[in-house]
């Protein structure tokens, strides 16, 4: 339970709001913002058939009548920075799945990341808090490279975003140059579930599943298999300064998954050179997560303990995911944290990893009552 | 290590308690014994070409280990597994396990109806080679009724075959065929399973094509990601058994889990409670949490015993997660994977090593009892 006092003792923090999703208003409104020959292709919509959640994507009150939620940077802004207490916020576009045509989705990539930068980057009033993904497609790394190129330099984009969904882990060779340049450009990547209708393959190892929370549950914890091949492949060997964000949160998973492999790992590591080191040894300054609602013991009194094992606790960002229906309160962490655990999730791990130790606005006095979550 | 070389094959009237139940042995058929017992459909599909190694994903040194304990190989020529004189030897006698539970591991088909018959001849000859009173004189092996879960009324029979003999404890599916277990086309195993009290374990048998685990975003290039990765498959089983309601459907039915690794089921006992309480509406059949799903019908096996550098943190995880509830101790002889019930027991805090060690597998399996015949020789445990 929430009170008005705990959030009041929040405001004093410092908070980064590590994940928050943005949308085009309305196909039109992508459309508007595309070049032919993709202008008049068929694109999917953003929402999902399948494994959308039953009940709607979003959070009530993040939606008005003829806004599509987090499509307005000005009523995200109030949100976020004014009701939510948030200081900064890393916004990451969601878009239209990961479709067969690579030309095609690398054009509604480019067209999203024209859109994140001219609404919401250089927004009058709240530009100033917002920081950006770049969106890069990684089955077109000749066209990911040239998109990277166009935005390397703007000042508040601060990480690349590609899909969580793939048809090849993101250890393989192929998608090296990718990485690398990421690397030298000093941008974090960050992997999150692409919204819309792709060619993806099933999203669990057993086949499409039958209810939406076994979807939920499954869906955002395919980051193991990308994560375990980024260490075999011996990416993080090969690119010391390569940070990774698994955004879907899930980062409880680590531990237990961690320890399997360092201890089967071990043994097997003649097989692989290229990596050489304990695999756990490749986790420290390489891995982040986002901290999300469905992570965690909750309130349990051993919640600090349990964060700190395999170094999560350096490792874990808060992200809101606003305005999903899961949207998760930055005043709603386990109460078991200790205060520098809170002020490394809430702020410091992102502000070390964004580079925006110097960047904080100073917070806003509140528009209104907290929205109810 | 003490070896008894010889021995009466006379079970002794003297009986003690049973301290130690291994849930993971593998016996090995030697062909020779094997291929009598084969139906006819297995036989014209399984039978009409040569078949060679089909590895993938290779343990250290397979070429020359196997990926088997090394000491294991028989002096005749044979496969590890396939002698059960020297499997009662190194692991009843030697490292003192009481009970072995026998998983074989019969390599599947694409047709269901012929891996249903490759499992057909499997339990023939686990119960004329391995579970006869000849071989079994001692009273240690424990047999499992194959199954081939892709072949629902296939395998519902064979149960019923099976069921009611005195050394078959149990019933093994592999962990691979799709759907998942909360599909409802599997029903008539759990029905036949629970008619007979007979708990399901359901082990990995890596295979290739179809029986291997498709992960959603790609193949893993190692056995080590490949491996790692594999306890995403049983995660996976436990999501679909629970959000399907497959314990509201059979409230008595036990799964366990062999050789998928444990300690992750303890943050996915957390975010499938978490994922419940948000969505509820989505399944109205559950009636309860999903952890208490977790302790009440799922059980894990120790094998791989996966452990972190500060071995107090594997202690608080199994203390958090109830490891004293859902863990059964587990060797995997003969594999390389294998772990020792002497090591073993060092990493179990002492309040849980009754439970881990012996008192789940009574209670978890079908005829296995509290005190077999004792034997000369034996290693205690502890």
């Amino acid at each position: 339970m929430v009170t008005p006092d705990d959030r009041h003792a929040a405001r004093q923090r410092r908070i980064i709001d590590a994940s928050v999703h943005v949308f085009f208003e309305s196909n039109g409104d992508l459309r508007s913002y595309m070049q032919e020959p993709f202008r008049s292709r068929g694109i999917p919509d953003v929402e999902m058939d399948w494994y959308g959640a039953p009940g709607g994507e979003y959070v009530p009150w993040a939606e008005r009548p003829g806004m599509y939620p987090g499509s307005d940077p000005e009523f995200a802004g109030e949100q976020l920075f004014g009701e939510r207490g948030v200081d900064l916020a890393i916004l990451h576009p969601m878009t239209r799945g990961c479709g067969p045509d690579r030309h095609l989705v690398s054009a509604v990539l480019a067209a999203h990341n024209e859109m994140l930068a001219r609404r919401w980057l250089e927004n009058d009033r709240f530009g100033e808090r917002y920081r950006g993904t770049i969106r890069l497609n990684p089955e077109d790394i000749e066209g990911a490279l040239k998109e990277l190129e166009r935005w390397r330099e703007h000042p508040r984009m601060v990480q690349i975003g590609v899909p969580l969904q793939s048809h090849t882990l993101y250890g393989k060779p192929q998608f090296f140059p990718l990485w690398e340049a990421a690397a030298e450009a000093g941008l974090p990547v960050a992997l999150h579930i692409e919204t819309g209708t792709g060619i993806d393959h099933a999203p669990t190892p057993s086949g499409p599943p039958r209810t939406y929370p076994q979807y939920l549950s499954f869906m955002g914890l395919n980051y193991i298999y990308h994560l375990m091949n980024l260490i075999t492949e011996g990416v993080f060997e090969r690119l010391p300064h390569l940070k990774v964000v698994f955004a879907d949160g899930g980062g409880d998973l680590l531990t237990p998954l961690i320890w399997r492999m360092d201890t089967f790992g071990r043994p097997h590591l003649e097989q692989t050179p290229w990596a050489p080191e304990m695999p756990s040894d490749y986790l420290p300054g390489h891995v982040h997560f986002i901290h999300g609602a469905l992570d965690g013991p909750g309130d349990a009194g051993m919640a600090a303990e349990w964060l700190a094992m395999t170094g999560k606790e350096d490792m874990v960002m808060f992200g809101s995911s606003y305005p999903h229906w899961h949207t998760s309160d930055p005043y709603t962490l386990p109460a078991g944290w200790t205060a520098e655990q809170r002020d490394k999730v809430l702020y410091r791990n992102a502000a070390q990893l964004y580079g925006l130790e110097q960047a904080v606005a100073p917070a806003m006095e509140p528009a209104g009552p907290p929205p109810t979550t | 290590m003490t070896i008894i070389e010889t021995h009466e094959r006379v079970a002794s009237t003297e009986r003690v308690a049973v301290r130690v139940v291994d849930s993971d042995v593998h016996p090995v058929p030697r062909q020779e014994e094997f291929l009598p017992y084969l139906p006819e459909v297995a036989r014209r599909k399984y039978l009409n070409h040569k078949i060679g190694d089909t590895i993938n994903y290779d343990a250290p040194d397979y070429a020359h280990a196997k990926a088997m304990r090394t000491d294991t190989f028989p002096e005749d020529g044979g496969f590890p597994g396939s002698d059960p004189d020297l499997a009662f030897r190194q692991l009843i006698l030697g490292a003192g396990s009481d009970i072995g539970v026998l998983e074989p591991g019969a390599r599947g088909h694409i047709i269901p109806e012929v891996t249903q018959g490759l499992k057909i001849a499997t339990n023939h000859w686990l119960a004329n080679h391995w579970l006869d009173s000849t071989t079994n004189w001692h009273q240690r092996w424990r047999g499992s009724i194959c199954v081939a879960v892709e072949d629902p009324q296939g395998a519902a029979r064979e149960i019923e075959h099976w069921a009611g003999h005195e050394y078959m404890s149990q019933v093994l599916i592999n962990a691979e065929p799709r759907p998942a277990w909360g599909d409802p086309k599997y029903d008539p195993i759990w029905a036949a399973a629970v008619r007979h009290g007979l708990p399901v374990s359901c082990h990995l048998s890596r295979g290739y094509h179809e029986q291997l685990p498709m992960p959603p975003v790609g193949f893993p290039s190692y056995n080590h990601d490949f491996m790692v990765t594999y306890s995403m498959l049983a995660a996976n089983q436990v999501m679909s058994m629970i959000f399907d309601g497959l314990f509201e459907r059979f409230p008595t039915l036990k799964v366990v889990l062999v050789e998928h690794a444990f300690t992750w089921i303890l943050p996915l006992m957390w975010r499938m409670d978490a994922i419940y309480a948000a969505r509820r509406g989505d399944v109205p059949e559950l009636k309860r949490k999903p952890s208490e799903y977790v302790h009440d019908h799922i059980r894990f096996t120790t094998q791989p015993l996966d452990y972190p550098e500060d071995k107090l943190e594997l202690t608080r995880a199994m203390e958090w997660m109830g490891a004293e509830k859902i863990l059964l101790y587990s060797s995997d002889y003969p594999h390389w994977t294998y772990d020792d019930p002497r090591w073993v027991i060092k990493h179990i805090p002492e309040s849980m090593r009754d439970a881990i060690m012996h008192e789940n597998g009574i209670e978890t399996y079908l005829n296995v009892p509290r005190t077999v015949p004792k034997l000369e020789g034996q290693q205690f445990v502890y």
